[in-house]
């Protein structure tokens, strides 16, 4: 078993998946001949040919829509949109036609798809490269967003995205694309979607993140456990439809739950973890809910990119301000 | 400078303003039988919108969009579909719906607020598309599934219908490029009524035709006299024929003349010239079929007056169906929810629950 | 003299190739002429010299690939020399380390004689190698240029060639050591004046990989990583699998695990779903007795009395157990077997303490899981001191309290007591309450501070009493039938709500005297039971006592009690009635009176009685008429 990094993870789940599967078609800019400007479909188009990996013209919104035709008809379209910044034309698609497909025809027609986009900051890259608007499809019926934090998450994760019978969101943080590598064996078994991965066991703290946070929110947990305090680490993994129950239990355990994300803080999913938390499990809560997330503003270019993306430091100060609380 | 390109426009038609034949009408028109079926499909498209907009006005039925005066274009299109074609109908496409096994009662219930109506009941209408609102994304869509078909190397076309103002949209222009570029067996007709709500034709693009916009895209495309369902149906046929046979995508430009309202939200006599309208309605598609079949002697006004009642009867049985349905069966709070997932998230079961208990309060 | 170092051309461009030297060694160039083309993966660029000068030395040819970060031009120039650096943007904080090592150039001979090199970015922006094999060795002199080592990065094995000439003097690793980037590598001892003659590039066996990235610069790491695969609860197996576990809600110990050294995989616990006779994992996340149906905010006040569910009788909504029902089962609870610690929620103390405790505690700032714990304990937090940051009270200030300050537990407010200082004589050590004793304190202050007490004394009669009968049960009995007809003081009067609940059913508390202090076991059900049965569950909970196995239900639910002083010493008294019970008898010794009878002067036996009731709940018509029918029935010859 090779030890490889997330997008090569990605890269063996499609080739995985779609010897098994003849319906899947993966298409978008730059995806065939040039394996995709990540590298995420490297071999693809060599192995599966012209009819199953297309390089299309350049253009989102048709990109999302060929894939809303082609699902109805049974396919499994798996769309890459290069950057999630430039989704947005995309997203007229996805939120009026594939998220409501098989509500408006009463399970007539399905949507199976997943939209592959790589997400996130820091890799210094020019504007628009940066955003993390997961929430914005989280907040949308009919779709599912999931976000893989790990190459071995990104395997069985993309595999359970390719078997799901109803749209999916497959947003890999781009900075994690290459930084660790995992022992993934090739078994074709998909991971559970709707569900929490629990990192780390403890019972002083709850950390809640998800995709390239995890990163530095596995360090901050490190450093907490030098100082005797031991702590759940959960990633959220799917972030539409969440699994909250995971959550839950973690916080009866220890009452105090700090969530990291690198998003913008106002109406993230943070702030849903929060109010799920609040509503049901308040009286387990020894201490305020903690929030560490990206500024309300603008992601900013390369020069202040390492000042808006929380930090190691800053997970520590408010996970030490909520485990000091009363 | 040299000439990089230039480009034709044909223009189609068979019967003039005064239903006079302008060309040797082709064989499917030189039958009475099939000429009256027209007719018949025409008519019953004109009396269920009638039926329609009257409900609306008395609260039976929500926002509906007429097609008044543009009947030939969608029954004339759609009728030269075979049973495994595929439409992807744009918002006033009653009649292409109509011509594809989609019921009046369907659609009815789909304008009256019912999501059934888009469940499509007939097999042969499985695989059509619920009506598009996002302008211009049908075509979109009308391009996937006509690539599912090229990828399965199937003998079959897709329809799609938009109206001239939609073509403005990106996504009609992204929808073409990629038609032409991988030949899909995609046929789209551009419905040329001459207002898009208050903006009329000459306000929505500097192009002389809207049939050229394919020339951009290297798609082959031309006009036709819209309110001549022969030329409609005629131009449609060889366009669905040579997409089943791999000969790639057409654009069919018909123009008429937009009778009625945008919808029974609008009201046209803001904007419409009383005289332009007056004008157009001396030549629309159901009285130009009708004068040409009285001129071939064989078939009376009594004739066509009994299609028309045979139409009122046959839409009174789909409002009947729309009114069973909707008022006797009508959807409980659960349908919100059982068809959202293939399976509905364990997170969004207590509200399930939730409105479940509120039913009815 | 200033050595240029290639910049970062692009976005985290790794290295450019050389089309076309516009300079040669020699020229004079001004800062801002064009003096070399390059060619990076997008464009042909213009490199505009950094300063004005003289050219020196050129690092490579036309074709040659140079890495960034690398020499690409020496400039000796008198104008101005500014320091050119990378243009290396800058990086998140915790990647900052790698970069900064990314960044840090191959150093120039420090000193004439010594030098330390330094590894190289050998690709892209990559933190570390790893040394393959030396192909020199400590002493042996080399040439500028000369292959020293092969090193491994993530994409190739690539072979670093010696910056100068010299001889080596330290290699920093052996085969299979990683070196960061930045950090020493090789030390050389020169002979100063040679010039650096630097390869331009290491080669590389393999085909030169892009950036792999269409914008900006991915950081590549080495490190493996791996999912722990152990957890709490000692099984082995990794998340996926767990999670997995818990959303088909099966328990992982009930899994075969068929992994590396016994591993349960994704399989295996798709395996267990299709297989019915897996454990399920238990449906709630709070162990529940089955049949229970408690609320968490029951079950935590239960838990923290330490309180056996199983003694619980629910009387709430569709069976479900009320925290009044934990609160109920819990009076007079005990501290454990063995001694422990618990302290003990006094009899009848409970449910007026909670009540006070929940509504005076608007305004105070605790969180929600402090307000339950110290409801739960009986502590009023208005009178708690808060030492977090705003005031705040803690857990640990709630338990602060508990143990300190008795004030906390009381209604009234007592000014500050003060001992009498500590000399010589007093010769006595302070001891802390604790268990038994510290409840009744607690007890006996709450019944002083609610009970209005009026107490009303007799004398019965008890010569007529046929030989050998026994005396405490002839007591209970007598007790039992004043309960018979005057029941309105066998009941409980609850303060807060102002509802008396008269019992049907004498539940009969015995005071019991014992060396660990006072204890009040119940005899339920006491009118159903002869005097021999009385005597003889008395007996039974006096010995339970003893070893310390008395249950929590025999010593709650009293609803009247009796205090028997008088088998050590003292006739009348007034002891303590308890809330929630009205009642209380004090039975006195045994003594002999002369009295007047038809017969003349007799000496009788009397029984001493004193009734104490609480004037709230009962008029003292009601009291007077159940101390003529108890002692109606004490004369009685059996």
């Amino acid at each position: 078993m090779d030890a490889i990094t997330l997008i090569e993870a990605v890269n063996l789940a499609l080739a995985s998946e779609m010897a098994r599967d003849e319906s899947i078609l993966v298409f978008g800019e730059d995806v065939g001949l040039n394996g995709g400007v990540f590298r995420a479909t490297d071999g693809l188009h060599a192995k599966f040919g012209d009819d199953r990996v297309m390089d299309t013209p350049l253009a989102e919104a048709m990109i999302a829509g060929l894939s809303v035709g082609l699902a109805a008809q049974g396919f499994k379209p798996v769309p890459e949109i290069q950057f999630m910044g430039f989704v947005f034309p995309a997203f007229n698609q996805i939120a009026t036609a594939a998220a409501r497909m098989r509500n408006r025809t009463r399970g007539r027609l399905s949507q199976p798809m997943t939209i592959r986009m790589p997400y996130g900051g820091g890799i210094h890259a020019p504007e628009h490269h940066s955003e993390s608007t997961e929430a914005l499809f989280a907040h949308i019926p009919g779709l599912k967003v999931v976000i893989p934090s790990n190459p071995t998450r990104a395997y069985g994760l993309l595999l359970a995205a390719l078997r799901d019978p109803d749209p999916v969101l497959f947003l890999e943080p781009k900075r994690v694309y290459r930084l660790v590598k995992h022992e993934v064996e090739d078994n074709g078994e998909a991971f559970p979607l709707e569900t929490c991965f629990i990192d780390r066991e403890g019972d002083d703290i709850t950390l809640v993140s998800w995709g390239a946070m995890m990163h530095e929110t596995l360090l901050a947990a490190t450093e907490l456990e030098k100082d005797g305090v031991t702590v759940d680490v959960i990633d959220v993994a799917t972030i539409a439809p969440m699994d909250m129950g995971t959550i839950f239990e973690s916080v009866r355990k220890t009452g105090r739950l700090v969530i990291v994300q690198e998003a913008p803080r106002s109406g993230g999913i943070g702030s849903e973890i929060a109010a799920e938390v609040a509503e049901h499990e308040i009286m387990s809560l020894l201490a305020p809910i903690g929030r560490v997330a990206g500024y309300d503003t603008v992601m900013p270019y390369a020069k202040l990119e390492g000042q808006y993306m929380p930090s190691v430091e800053r997970i520590l100060e408010e996970a030490r301000r909520i485990l000091d609380f009363s | 400078m040299k000439t990089a390109a230039s480009f034709e426009i044909g223009y189609q038609q068979y019967l003039d303003e005064n239903a006079k034949p302008v060309n040797d009408l082709p064989a499917f028109a030189r039958d009475e039988k099939s000429l009256m079926q027209m007719y018949a499909d025409m008519q019953f498209l004109r009396v269920l919108d009638k039926r329609a907009v009257g409900m609306q006005r008395i609260g039976k039925m929500r926002t509906y969009p007429s097609s008044l005066g543009q009947e030939a274009v969608g029954i004339g299109a759609g009728g030269a579909l075979n049973e495994d074609d595929v439409v992807i109908p744009y918002y006033r496409g009653t009649g292409m719906m109509l011509s594809h096994y989609i019921h009046a009662h369907e659609i009815l219930l789909y304008w009256g607020g019912d999501e059934r109506g888009t469940c499509y009941k007939d097999e042969r209408a499985g695989q059509d598309f619920p009506i598009a609102v996002p302008i211009a994304t049908q075509i979109l869509h009308a391009a996937g599934v006509a690539t599912a078909i090229k990828l399965r190397g199937e003998k079959r076309c897709v329809m799609t219908e938009i109206g001239e103002g939609g073509t403005s949209e990106g996504e009609f222009y992204e929808g073409l490029n990629v038609a032409g570029i991988w030949n899909l067996p995609m046929v789209t007709i551009v419905n040329n009524n001459q207002w898009a709500i208050s903006v009329p034709s000459a306000r929505q693009t500097k192009a002389q035709t809207y049939a050229q916009k394919a020339l951009a895209a290297g798609v082959d495309c031309l006009q036709v006299d819209g309110n001549d369902i022969i030329a409609v149906r005629d131009a449609a046929r060889q366009a669905v024929e040579k997409a089943r046979n791999g000969g790639g995508p057409t654009l069919i430009e018909a123009i008429c003349y937009r009778l009625g309202d945008h919808t029974t939200a609008d009201d046209a006599s803001r904007y419409h010239d009383p005289e332009v309208a007056k004008a157009a309605r001396e030549r629309e598609p159901v009285k130009r079929l009708g004068d040409y079949l009285l001129s071939l002697g064989n078939i009376k006004q009594k004739d066509l007056d009994a299609v028309e009642d045979a139409a009122k009867d046959k839409v009174e049985e789909e409002v009947a169906l729309y009114f069973d349905q909707l008022e006797n069966h009508p959807q409980k709070a659960a349908d919100m929810f059982d068809y959202l997932y293939a399976e509905l998230p364990e997170k969004t079961r207590p509200q399930r629950e939730e409105a479940i208990r509120r039913e009815g309060k | 003299m200033s050595k240029f170092l290639l910049p970062d051309l692009g976005e985290g461009l790794p290295d450019a190739e050389i089309v076309k030297w516009l300079v040669k060694e020699g020229d004079q160039i001004t800062a801002g002429d064009d003096m070399v083309e390059m060619s990076t993966a997008k464009a042909v660029v213009e490199v505009p010299a950094p300063f004005t000068g003289t050219v020196t030395k050129l690092y490579g040819q036309p074709g040659d690939v140079i890495d960034t970060g690398n020499p690409l031009i020496e400039i000796t120039g008198d104008g101005e020399e500014a320091p050119i650096e990378a243009l290396a943007e800058d990086t998140p904080a915790d990647t900052d380390e790698v970069a900064k090592e990314a960044a840090i150039e191959v150093a120039a001979p420090t000193s004439a004689g010594h030098e330390v090199f330094r590894l190289p970015d050998l690709g892209e922006g990559l933190p570390d190698a790893e040394i393959v094999q030396w192909l020199v060795q400590e002493g042996a002199e080399v040439t500028a240029g000369d292959t020293m080592v092969e090193m491994s990065t993530a994409k190739a094995v690539v072979e670093v060639p010696a910056p100068h000439s010299g001889i080596i003097t330290r290699m920093h690793g052996g085969p299979g050591d990683v070196i960061k980037t930045g950090h020493p590598l090789v030390e050389f001892a020169t002979g100063g004046g040679t010039a650096p003659k630097t390869s331009a590039v290491p080669e590389k066996s393999a085909k030169s990989a892009d950036a792999a990235t269409v914008v900006g610069a991915v950081m590549v790491g080495n490190t493996v990583e791996k999912e722990s695969a152990v957890s709490g609860d000692g099984m082995k197996a990794g998340p996926a699998a767990r999670a997995l576990a818990r959303k088909m809600k099966l328990d992982l110990s009930g899994l075969k695990g068929s992994g590396k050294d016994g591993e349960i995989t994704l399989a295996d616990v798709r395996a267990g779903a299709e297989n019915p006779s897996a454990s399920a994992a238990p449906v709630a996340a709070t162990s529940a007795p089955l049949d229970l149906k408690i609320g968490p905010a029951a079950r935590a006040l239960a838990d923290g009395l330490g309180l056996d569910l199983s003694l619980v009788t629910p009387t709430g909504a569709r069976g479900t157990v009320s925290k009044r029902d934990v609160l109920v089962a819990a009076r007079g609870m005990i501290a454990g077997n063995g001694g422990a610690v618990v302290p003990v929620v006094a009899p009848g103390t409970v449910m007026g303490t909670v009540m006070g405790a929940v509504s005076t505690a608007k305004g105070v700032k605790a969180m929600p899981k402090v307000r339950a714990y110290a409801s739960q304990k009986g502590v009023d937090l208005s009178r708690v001191k808060g030492t977090g940051p705003i005031g705040n009270i803690s857990i640990d200030d709630v338990n602060a309290a508990l143990k300190g300050d008795f004030a906390v537990t009381t209604a009234a407010p007592s000014a500050t007591y003060q001992l009498p200082p500590r000399t010589a004589l007093v010769s006595g050590e302070p001891e802390k309450l604790i268990g038994p004793r510290r409840v009744m304190a607690q007890a006996m202050s709450k019944a002083r501070d609610e009970v209005v007490k009026t107490s009303i004394f007799d004398e019965a009669d008890i010569a007529a009493w046929v030989p050998g009968s026994d005396v405490t049960a002839r007591i209970m009995r007598a007790i039992i039938a004043g309960c018979m007809i005057e029941p309105a003081v066998n009941a409980w009067y609850n303060s807060e709500t102002g509802e008396k609940t008269t019992h049907k059913s004498v539940h009969l508390g015995v005071a019991v005297d014992s060396p660990r202090g006072l204890f009040v076991p119940v005899i339920q059900e006491a009118e159903t039971k002869s005097g021999p049965e009385l005597r003889a569950v008395l007996n039974t909970r006096r010995g339970a006592i003893t070893d310390g196995s008395i249950k929590p239900a025999d010593m709650s639910g009293a609803t009247i009690t009796l205090s028997n002083f008088g088998m050590i010493a003292g006739r009348f008294a007034t002891p303590i009635v308890v809330p929630p019970e009205v009642a209380i008898i004090g039975i006195g010794g045994l003594f002999e009176k002369l009295v007047m009878d038809e017969k003349g002067i007799a000496n009788h036996r009397m029984i001493p009685v004193s009734l104490t009731f609480d004037h709230r709940a009962c008029t003292g018509g009601e009291a007077a008429r159940f101390l003529g029918a108890m002692l109606a029935d004490l004369r009685l010859p059996n």
